[in-house]
């Protein structure tokens, strides 16, 4: 693999514990995986962190969402607009964009941390089928839909196709 | 329509940048769009901005500056036609080149663009590495703007600094370089410059 390849990964993991947990220990759940996974990624091979970006929705509006960009800094992380204390479950999107990382590893390490990570706070772990983007499209117009996972073949960034445009049709 | 660029790695801080500038645009009265483009399947940040309750069109499965140039163009004249958008924040993946997006411009045929403008977000905390491992990337991010924000001031030690801004300066040496911390609340001077409306 180029070491400069770019393989994106991404991934819906539904997280659930038995009792509502406060939204504190969600975030402490979230930044320890985030933190553990960074390193998990760059720990063979010369590998870089574009970022390992995570976003959870939270009940009754709000948001807790994490950035990892350094196995060497601790995540960033944020909570938002929270009308809810607690809740005992919360679905993770998770993006990781590590360059040098194939994949198939990727594929591989997430789950593998996650369930650590979830037996290590008492929590079950489902790994979730990915929506499916439907392309550019504004807030007004919806989002995009649920279905099965987009397998497609993984992309080589950054960029070395050439620049393609269209002409739009003349009025 | 006025149209800024933000652009910068990824993990840079642009997406905070972005969604402070349009939160300050929309208490100024202005009509704001942001063109988000994630690199992944799932679009995280439009996410996260349309929590915020800005209206974000999001461009998933490829990259502006290459695959989506076309529909770059059609969303640009989209905004301008149905949404009359004051202002569109442009945030190109981390793994965009700048000058490419810029090149699909000449074939927007909305109304005329009020101003363009451009910004490149620096994470000063990472860059030495970044330069090393990825420097034509880096080179391209940091040479496009000619203005240049060295983020993450609020966590980075003075010789981080320091040493950002000897890259920044080494490649791209006419480009006014600002410290700033995008978490935190943005000077009227750095509105002024980024919104051209603002008195």
């Amino acid at each position: 693999m180029d070491p400069l390849a770019l393989e994106p990964y991404a991934a819906r993991l539904r997280w659930r514990f038995p009792e509502a947990q406060p939204l504190a220990n969600w975030q402490a759940l979230f930044a320890a995986f985030l933190d553990e996974l960074g390193w998990a990624c760059t720990a063979a091979g010369r590998r870089v962190i574009g970022h390992i970006k995570g976003l959870a929705l939270l009940p009754g509006g709000g948001f807790l969402c994490g950035s990892k960009v350094s196995p060497h800094y601790p995540p960033d992380m944020e909570i938002s607009g929270a009308t809810a204390d607690s809740c005992a479950e919360l679905e993770l999107d998770l993006n990781v964009l590590v360059f040098g990382l194939p994949l198939s590893e990727a594929g591989r390490i997430v789950p593998e941390v996650g369930q650590a990570q979830a037996l290590r706070w008492g929590a079950e772990l489902e790994v979730l089928a990915l929506p499916v983007p439907s392309g550019a499209e504004g807030s007004e117009a919806g989002s995009f839909s649920v279905g099965a996972p987009d397998r497609s073949p993984a992309r080589a960034w950054p960029c070395r196709r050439s620049p393609r445009w269209v002409r739009p049709r003349a009025c | 329509m006025h149209l800024l660029l933000v652009t910068g790695f990824l993990g840079s801080g642009k997406t905070t940048l972005v969604i402070k500038l349009a939160q300050a645009a929309t208490d100024q009265g202005r009509r704001v769009a942001i063109l988000v483009n994630e690199i992944g399947e799932i679009g995280i940040d439009d996410q996260l901005m349309r929590q915020l309750d800005l209206n974000v069109w999001e461009m998933l499965n490829g990259c502006i500056c290459c695959t989506l140039s076309a529909d770059l163009v059609t969303t640009l004249q989209t905004l301008d036609q149905d949404y009359d958008a004051d202002l569109a924040i442009l945030e190109p993946s981390g793994a965009a080149e700048p000058d490419n997006i810029l090149l699909a411009l000449p074939y927007y045929r909305g109304r005329p663009l009020d101003s363009i403008r451009s910004v490149s977000v620096l994470d000063p905390l990472r860059l030495p590495e970044l330069f090393e491992v990825l420097t034509p990337l880096i080179t391209k991010q940091l040479a496009h703007s000619k203005l240049l924000l060295i983020n993450k001031a609020d966590v980075t030690t003075a010789d981080q600094i320091a040493e950002a801004r000897r890259i920044a300066a080494e490649v791209n040496p006419d480009a006014r370089v600002v410290v700033l911390s995008a978490r935190e609340s943005l000077s009227p001077q750095m509105l002024a410059e980024l919104m051209p409306w603002t008195p």
